[in-house]
């Protein structure tokens, strides 16, 4: 499966988060992730939700790359009206991800969270 | 406007104090100066701990774990570098939490690929029990995962050792029964009662400053030279008795 391509979009809401997780998991046990990486990674997807909902988008686009290893395209699209979080958790999230990924990348306009990316090598 | 620049000033003032305390700390490592701190920033240490639930270990562990984490990070942390504290002790959190996992839940290792096959005869148990109605037998699983009846004994035996059984836990539902309580140890009384009865008859045997040597070397713990100042003798002929004693006790031994 090396070079697959998994494209999702799902409502920017939180409870869809789970649905998310289990998605990547699915695809990391299929690219040959140990337990731990899966958890870790479930853990990274979530957070990346986490990032990007703050700013109330409508929809999430997720993209993942699966080759020698995994890879997540995390895009915001739309505005949901209401006002934007406050930057719940006090940046946690990204520290999380940055602790259980490689190449973390998280992509900001005006100071809203638009793109997360990342990299997990099994 | 004035508002804003009002919380502008507000937000300024306290990340300075957050920055002076920091500063501080590391100048005096004041106990007082660390709890406020920790306590400061323990959300941290919930947060984190909380990601990783439902992995096998529980919350109150976790958190745990990550609590005293956070303590080695403030340790660590140097204010002047100009990082954020939640910043740079949050990949220590989850570093220590990965080790706890790597190391506490699995105290004796299994390889990889025996982990993998007990965890597929955990899938065949609960298949076979939903299947059945009722446990499944060590035959059962075996014919399921087409393997032998001895490997899947093997397999439960790996799984077994995996993990370490606490001395606090309780055997029964009496309030009483922890394991340790009802682990057994060696008695040495016996032994003791008849090593005393040996020294005694030894003892016995020996003439006054054969007993005297004995006395002040190991009762009152007083060096060579002290006791042969004490006799009025030299350092050698107190070492040249204590092994005359050595002597004499091995041969009562023997005996």
């Amino acid at each position: 499966m090396s070079g697959d391509v998994i494209k999702l979009e799902f409502p920017a809401r939180a409870e869809y988060i789970l649905a998310v997780r289990l998605v990547v998991s699915a695809i990391a046990e299929r690219g040959g992730f140990g337990i731990e990486d899966i958890e870790d990674l479930k853990v990274a997807s979530a957070e990346a939700c986490i990032l990007l909902m703050d700013a109330s988008p409508e929809t999430l686009d997720i993209r993942i790359t699966v080759s020698e290893g995994i890879s997540l395209e995390l895009t915001a699209k739309g505005q949901r009206g209401g006002a934007a979080g406050e930057g719940s958790e006090e940046g946690l999230s990204q520290y999380l991800l940055e602790a259980l990924v490689d190449n973390c990348e998280i992509k900001e306009e005006d100071g809203v969270v638009k793109a997360v990316s990342f990299t997990k090598r099994p | 406007m004035t508002n804003h620049i009002g919380d502008c000033m507000e937000q300024q003032r306290t990340i300075l104090t957050e920055q002076a305390l920091f500063e501080r700390y590391e100048q005096t490592h004041s106990e007082t100066l660390r709890n406020q701190i920790l306590e400061k920033y323990l959300y941290i240490a919930e947060i984190v701990a909380k990601k990783f639930v439902g992995r096998g270990v529980e919350y109150d562990d976790l958190f745990q774990v990550a609590s005293l984490a956070l303590v080695k990070a403030l340790d660590r942390f140097e204010a002047g570098r100009g990082v954020k504290f939640a910043s740079f002790a949050t990949p220590t959190l989850v570093g220590e939490i990965k080790n706890y996992f790597r190391d506490k839940t699995r105290m004796v290792r299994i390889s990889r690929r025996e982990s993998e096959m007990v965890r597929k005869m955990e899938e065949a148990k609960t298949e076979l029990t939903t299947k059945y109605g009722r446990g499944a037998t060590p035959e059962q699983m075996a014919e399921y995962m087409g393997l032998s009846v001895e490997r899947v004994l093997e397999l439960m035996e790996a799984q077994s050792v995996g993990y370490a059984t606490s001395l606090d836990s309780f055997v029964s539902m009496s309030e009483d029964s922890q394991l340790i309580k009802l682990v057994g140890s060696t008695d040495n009384a016996y032994e003791q009662i008849e090593d005393k009865d040996f020294l005694n008859y030894c003892f016995e045997h020996l003439n006054d400053v054969e007993k005297q040597v004995i006395e002040q070397r190991y009762g009152q713990d007083k060096s060579q030279r002290e006791v042969a100042a004490m006799l009025g003798v030299s350092q050698m002929y107190v070492s040249r008795i204590e092994r005359k004693i050595l002597v004499k006790f091995r041969n009562f031994y023997e005996k």
